[in-house]
């Protein structure tokens, strides 16, 4: 491919340049000085970029300067990236209102203005397409990030000179602009090479005052080029950094780093391609409007890895470790590429001045222990739906199990069938959604057993039948039954843990020619808490199943089992060529797998259900992330062997 | 008698020669639903496996009668107590199904682990693993994880 | 309770949702907006303000909280002994002699403390003053039946979404916003000031950390005892790291 015809741009020419921009409908976004640094706001013209300005950085520390020339782009990246035009801090997602029983969710629509990226630099396009990856080429298109991206015409800048901070050349980001731009400017002594990539950018070109540009230009831009590439501020070796990482998640480093981090977040927010988000519903008081609403949420925070009061990562080292291992591995398996561009933004605006090249380097140089492999990025298959707008749909039926637990029969609003082990967002208007997961289907309902713990959960084990909530899904990974097809098949539950088991247990119990043995271990609190009593005792009475129960807790009048899961285990046959399906707390499963270790089962026979927390189900807001996985997308059924080196490791 | 012996996990290590050693000592005892096999605070003197049916052991609370804390079944044991000197039951252990069970008495297990030290080590061996097991699934228990 | 009544005027300046919390709640006790008095019975939700500072404190917030059923106490004072706790660093029978010509005539503990040290609480809303909109997140919370959506998260996550540059990267002022409750919107940095940790100290507070760093670029330690010990300085958080830095 030939490279497309570069052309030279009089310094003076670039205000003509925007004002062809704006006059074709385009508000401009661009750098501009604002107090005490470069951000990207609404200008009007050259005279708002800074002209003739620089900024000093090292770690923790950014001042503006004067240059010594009238340089427009003389300046490394600030503190705004392109993330928030894209991808805004705050954003209405679903509105809804609620009219007596009747629910309405409509998706908010972004709408967005044309927009033009002034000065888009080579690690800021590169972190463009990354959340690219993230919102529109997963399994779910998210259409608002979609709406603001189309709408953007991108006006990219080549850096002929490198920041104190940056490593874009280690990434393979930079310094030269890669593709996905309009068109490319590099500013040279007296003005600049113009290279257009689209039809938009090359139509723009032929209506400037735009001649050829001269080899001794091109050469001068490609000298430009070389020189910032050879005076980057940093340098990070990236060879096996995945792995290696995965690899050392108890080297010593991650605590000494917790000393220094403050868990603030800055990081994050300043991160280009940082994605995760916290969804909230806003309403005031009774009012019949709630808008569910997203903002930027960060790694580093209390909440974004609570379910229930348990937080799964406490600790700052937990934390620091969450942002680091994605960034730098996590990523790869998700989206095939790291998340980082190189453009030191986190090491410039983290207050104590944490600088992750230094923190990497230390991991690997300070007595590594060897790589681990990780898992291979996922290929989906793109759903078209709107998978953040729930559906409303009329409870049928409300089956009371427990005292404080019950199965909604719901009617069926999805055109695709739920599988066992898979999850649904249910959700009321101003409390919120949560995930829960399938107990049972049928051609027109969908049954989800819950148990009102939370504030969430107890809202909708209150509903009558004819009462609407929304729902969207079917999300995730399902129970791999037909693995299990002539082998014998194990499940062991704990809990409410055998909601989505049940509805695999219903499938295996009506074919019992593919699966002629089945057992079911379950361990319940107390005999009032034994769920689906009258389905258990259907399926002991089928030759092909066998049912055993046990309960923590018991009265004189219960002749069951009494004691633990494990118990029942330690008695029977754990066959080698059997399936084994867990699903239950995380601590009775782990010494379910003990277990099953003992007994020589391979893990590859051995699936398991993981919960973390959820927001948006749809691989979008980075809350569930459990290593290098998404538990709504890769998950909640995993298979034993893919995650071992993370199951059970406190802060994951 | 040793063909249900055989059944029974704490022996199961030992050769044919040991297992009719302990036939030697062990009798048979059968029970109904709901009879009493051992009472709180009667003296541990034996010690029992479940050859069939299970049992419940209870500590007795005042004023809220027997409460089970967990169930022995089908080649399990209760009652090591009696391999204790001088014990007495800590807990009530009763039938909840016609159970039969095997009874070994402790002062006679003892003298046979005197004379066959061997076959003394093999069992108390087992009854460690046993031990550490139950103790092991009663933390587990314990932890009420079903709650949240 | 002992505060400066700055908390309960944050409702009265809820003007237009006044008329919907109206409607939606019966509002049977408030000081500041009516004097009819103390009702007896029982409360759905009540809002408490201010500190532990008297022994007649003391006995009500126990009575209060057997009235409620949901307590929840609001602003710095009630949440961590607000600005009148900095009597916890001193000497308090020195204080009133000072002070008061007779101080026989004053009742008052030899500490302030938060409403949690006594009795416990539902949920504490952060803030000097508390902010408007968190005030009503947590009564609508409340009415509704969800989770009040007011994140334990650092003010930097607060100025981040806003845009606003950082005062202690780009101006190299002292900033108590990293190791700082959110809530205020980011009010001081927003207006080119470091933060004063009105909200008080968020859970996993480095404030060691940040104060290494103050320290490595030129900050004194009398610095840093002014810096952690002003609105919330007896929240243990920033007590403790102010102590660190005592002559």
């Amino acid at each position: 491919m030939t490279p497309p015809p570069a052309h030279w741009l009089e310094r003076d020419e670039l205000g003509h340049l925007l004002a062809l921009i704006r006059g074709d409908g385009y508000r401009l976004i661009g750098p501009t000085v604002d107090g005490a640094a470069i951000i990207y706001d609404e200008i009007e013209g050259v005279d708002e970029l800074p002209v003739g300005w620089t900024d000093e950085q090292a770690p923790g520390r950014y001042r503006l300067r004067r240059r010594d020339d009238d340089a427009i782009f003389g300046f490394a990246v600030g503190p705004h990236s392109w993330k928030q035009r894209l991808f805004p801090a705050r954003e209405p997602l679903v509105q809804i209102r609620r009219d007596g029983d009747d629910i309405r969710f409509s998706a908010a629509r972004a709408d967005p203005p044309p927009t033009a990226f002034i000065g888009v630099r080579a690690c800021e396009l590169a972190a463009i397409e990354l959340q690219d990856r993230v919102f529109v080429r997963g399994p779910f298109v998210d259409h608002r990030y979609a709406a603001r991206r189309e709408a953007c015409l991108i006006i990219a800048v080549n850096c002929v000179e490198a920041g104190e901070l940056c490593f874009c050349a280690s990434m393979g980001t930079g310094p030269r602009v890669g593709p996905g731009y309009d068109l490319c400017l590099t500013e040279l002594d007296g003005g600049f090479v113009v290279e257009a990539e689209t039809e938009a950018g090359a139509a723009l070109v032929q209506r400037l005052d735009a001649r050829a540009a001269a080899d001794a230009e091109l050469t001068a831009r490609d000298a430009g080029l070389d020189s910032c590439r050879q005076t980057m501020g940093r340098e990070l070796d990236t060879e096996g950094l995945p792995g290696l990482l995965f690899g050392n998640l108890d080297h010593p480093r991650w605590t000494e780093v917790a000393e220094r981090c403050l868990a603030c977040g800055n990081c994050t927010q300043v991160c280009p391609t940082c994605f995760c988000f916290d969804v909230k519903d806003v309403s005031l008081l009774a009012n019949a409007e709630t808008a569910r609403e997203r903002s930027w949420d960060s790694c580093f925070g209390q909440d974004h890895s609570t379910i229930h009061g348990a937080v799964f990562r406490p600790a700052i080292a937990d934390r620091y470790r969450q942002w680091l291992t994605h960034k730098f591995a996590s990523w790869t398996s998700q989206f095939d590429a790291s998340g980082c561009v190189g453009c030191g933004r986190c090491i410039a605006w983290c207050p104590v001045g944490i600088d992750v090249t230094e923190e990497l380097s230390a991991i690997r140089s300070q007595d590594p222990k060897p790589a681990i492999e990780l898992p291979r990025p996922q290929v989906w298959w793109p759903r078209e739906d709107d998978p953040l707008v729930p559906a409303p749909a009329r409870v049928l039926e409300v089956q009371p199990e427990t005292p404080d637990t019950v199965t909604l029969v719901i009617e069926r609003t999805t055109a695709v069938r739920e599988e066992p082990g898979q999850f649904n967002m249910l959700s009321l208007p101003a409390i919120g959604d949560v995930p829960i997961s399938v107990s049972g289907s049928g051609e027109d309902f969908v049954e989800h057993t819950l148990r009102g713990v939370g504030r969430a959960t107890k809202a909708l084990s209150e509903l009558r039948p004819g009462q609407r909530l929304g729902v969207r899904g079917p999300f995730g990974s399902r129970w791999p039954i037909e693995l299990a097809k002539d082998h014998p098949l194990t499940l062991i539950a704990g809990g409410v843990g055998l909601t989505p088991l049940r509805s695999a247990m219903q499938q295996l119990a009506a074919n019992p020619d593919d699966y002629p043995a089945v057992r079911l271990f379950y361990g319940a609190r107390s005999a009032a808490d034994i769920l689906y009593d009258t389905e258990l005792l259907a399926w002991d009475s089928l030759p092909s199943c066998d049912v055993s129960v046990t309960v923590d807790q018991a009265s004189r009048r219960w002749l069951g089992n009494i004691g633990f899961v494990t118990r029942l285990l330690r008695r029977k046959e754990l066959p080698l060529d059997g399936r084994y399906f867990i699903c239950g707390p995380e601590v009775m499963m782990r010494q379910v797998l003990f277990l099953l270790d003992e007994a020589g089962v391979p893990k590859s026979h051995r699936f398991v259900s993981i919960e973390r927390n959820m927001k948006c189900a749809a691989g979008f807001c980075g809350r569930c992330q459990y290593g290098p996985y998404f538990v709504c997308k890769d998950g909640p059924i995993f298979r034993h062997d893919h995650i071992d080196f993370i199951f059970g490791q406190p802060g994951f | 008698m040793k063909q249900a012996l055989r059944k029974i996990r704490l022996l199961c290590d030992l050769d044919d020669g040991q297992l009719e050693r302990i036939a030697a000592i062990a009798s048979i005892e059968r029970v109904k639903t709901g009879d009493i096999v051992v009472e709180e605070q009667g003296p541990a003197n034996s010690i029992r496996a479940v050859a069939e049916g299970r049992v419940s052991i209870a500590v007795s609370v005042p004023g809220r009668g027997e409460l089970p804390v967990c169930t022995v079944s089908v080649g399990e044991i209760l009652g090591w107590s009696a391999l204790l000197p001088q014990a007495r039951w800590l807990a009530t252990a009763r039938a909840v199904k016609d159970t039969t069970l095997i009874v070994l008495r402790g002062a006679a297990l003892l003298d046979l682990y005197e004379q066959d030290r061997e076959l003394g080590y093999r069992v108390m061996h087992r009854t460690f693993e046993t031990v550490a097991e139950r103790l092991h699934d009663t933390w587990l228990q314990l932890m009420d994880s079903y709650r949240q | 309770m002992a505060s400066c009544d700055g908390c309960q005027l944050t409702l009265l300046d809820c003007e237009d949702e006044l008329l919907a919390l109206g409607e939606a709640v019966d509002i049977v006790h408030f000081p500041e907006a009516s004097s009819a008095l103390r009702p007896q019975g029982r409360f759905d939700l009540t809002l408490v303000e201010g500190s532990i500072s008297t022994p007649e404190q003391l006995e009500e917030i126990r009575h209060i909280r057997a009235v409620s059923h949901a307590l929840v106490v609001i602003g710095a004072c009630a949440t961590s002994g607000g600005v009148q706790a900095l009597r916890n660093f001193a000497d308090h029978e020195q204080f009133m002699r000072v002070v008061y010509a007779t101080p026989s005539y004053v009742s008052s503990l030899a500490d302030s403390t938060p409403i949690s040290a006594h009795v416990p609480v539902d949920f504490e809303l952060r803030g000097c003053p508390i902010d408007k909109a968190q005030l009503l997140e947590v009564i609508t919370a409340s009415v509704v039946g969800r989770k009040p959506g007011i994140p334990n998260e650092a003010v930097c996550m607060e100025c981040k979404r806003r845009g606003v540059v950082c005062v202690m990267v780009a101006r190299g002022q002292t900033c108590l916003g990293p190791v700082t409750h959110a809530g205020c919107g980011a009010l001081c940095p927003a207006y080119d000031r470091g933060c004063y940790g009105c909200f008080g100290p968020r859970e996993s507070a480095n404030t060691g950390s940040l104060a290494t760093w103050e320290l490595g670029r030129g900050r004194s330690k009398a610095d840093m005892v002014r810096a952690f010990r002003l609105i919330t300085g007896a929240a243990p958080a920033f007590e403790h790291e102010s102590k660190r830095h005592e002559p």
